[in-house]
């Protein structure tokens, strides 16, 4: 099936409201996916970017008249509620309003469990793209020679649980306990987003998942909050969450042959949950803002134990 | 950092859209004394966030403790106006 986006799921959410009805769609999390070899080995679980990405494939499908051709500028906010497994259906009801001339499209992603996410996202005009350049990266240029050094692949594999090809970090160039990181990921279009795109897609088509950008940063964050601690095992000990993600600016698109500068900067820590902010940039200019993203570490059982028909005592006794 | 220099005053209203920005809720049902937990299904990484927002949002540094005292939006004026009158 060609296809005209680059995204990391294939399933397309389907239009299941009525005219007039507030917006909702419904899509299928197929098992064949092919995000859960990777997400994770032996665990499959929908990627919370992914449930992202199709809340975002449902506002590009449900784009009140008034507003025209718009792109994603934000996502304002996204909160993880509970986690989405294959064979899951998600439905996900979308509410527009014009805001600050912008687009402001507020979602509720549910399964057959219950909510799984909330999603904010604004929309700009496609015309206003590239979008305000956010320019040269602003003063907090990470400064060399103070870190624990660098990470090679083979080292941040034993401290992430994520695999091909969903493992989107290539190497860590400065690692800072308890307070910031600088990684590295390569965009090519030899990655498998790309497989199924129709030979006539341009450039813009072959922009760089952004749901993937979130996840790229993300992982170089869960690096900097694990390598301590390092658990690449979903199934045991304490795992990592992802509770929220806010703010997050993607000032313009990333194609294939960009190298991705993650910087990421621990903003609070408390007892078992981290706060990060950071930036990622590409030769020296920032291609995406992250205002904060919220992480907390938690008995793997309490994800193995949100499976269906899981029994209750392995929510309970996991750990 | 402390960049005070382009740190916000503080204003109910502004705090009150702030904050129901944070916690996705509509700024009608922030009421001053609605509480967080209780009214409006705060959890614990959402106090957190709403923590670091303020933080960099009034360039104040709150402790864990207060953090806890801050149930509703007339409790987080109130700590904020103190915190903001001793700089």
């Amino acid at each position: 099936m060609a296809v005209l986006d680059a995204g990391p799921v294939r399933a397309v959410p389907e239009i299941a409201s009525g005219p007039g009805e507030p917006p909702r769609t419904v899509v299928q999390v197929d098992a064949d996916e092919r995000v859960f070899p990777g997400h994770y080995p032996g665990f499959p679980i929908f990627p919370g970017v992914c449930v992202v990405e199709q809340v975002r494939r449902s506002a590009l499908a449900t784009v009140p008249a008034e507003a025209g051709k718009v792109i994603v500028r934000a996502v304002e906010s996204t909160r993880f509620l509970s986690p989405v497994f294959p064979g899951d259906r998600l439905t996900v009801e979308l509410k527009w309003s014009p805001r600050n001339g912008a687009w402001r499209c507020e979602a509720v992603a549910s399964t057959e469990r219950g909510r799984a996410a909330t999603v904010r996202l604004r929309l700009v005009a496609a015309a206003e793209e590239p979008g305000p350049a956010a320019g040269p990266a602003a003063g907090d240029a990470p400064r060399p020679g103070e870190g624990v050094g660098a990470l090679t692949i083979g080292e941040i594999k034993k401290v992430l649980p994520h695999r091909y090809p969903m493992l989107l970090v290539d190497r860590v160039d400065e690692l800072v306990p308890a307070e910031r990181l600088t990684a590295v990921k390569a965009v090519t279009c030899n990655e498998p987003w790309y497989q199924d795109l129709a030979e006539e897609a341009g450039d813009e088509e072959h922009a760089y998942p952004q749901a993937l950008l979130v996840e790229s940063w993300c992982q170089a964050a869960g690096v900097l909050a694990a390598w301590d601690r390092p658990n690449p095992d979903v199934l045991s000990g304490q795992v990592m969450l992802f509770g929220s993600i806010s703010d997050v600016v993607l000032a313009r698109p990333v194609l294939p042959g960009e190298v991705l500068e993650h910087r990421v900067r621990l903003v609070r820590a408390l007892s078992d949950t981290v706060i990060f902010e950071g930036e990622s940039l590409s030769a020296g200019e920032i291609v995406m803002e992250v205002g904060r993203v919220v992480m907390a570490m938690r008995p793997a059982g309490e994800l193995t134990g949100a499976l269906p028909g899981a029994p209750a005592a392995v929510a309970a006794g996991a750990h | 950092m402390s960049d005070n220099a382009n740190t916000a005053v503080l204003d109910k209203e502004d705090l009150r859209e702030t904050v129901a920005e944070v916690l996705d809720v509509d700024e009608a049902k922030l009421t001053d004394e609605a509480h967080f937990v209780n009214d409006l299904g705060v959890d614990s990484l959402m106090a957190l966030e709403v923590m670091v927002v303020l933080e960099k949002k009034y360039g104040v540094k709150l402790g864990e403790s207060e953090l806890k005292e801050v149930t509703s939006l007339q409790k987080a004026h109130d700590l904020l106006d103190a915190k903001l009158k001793a700089l």
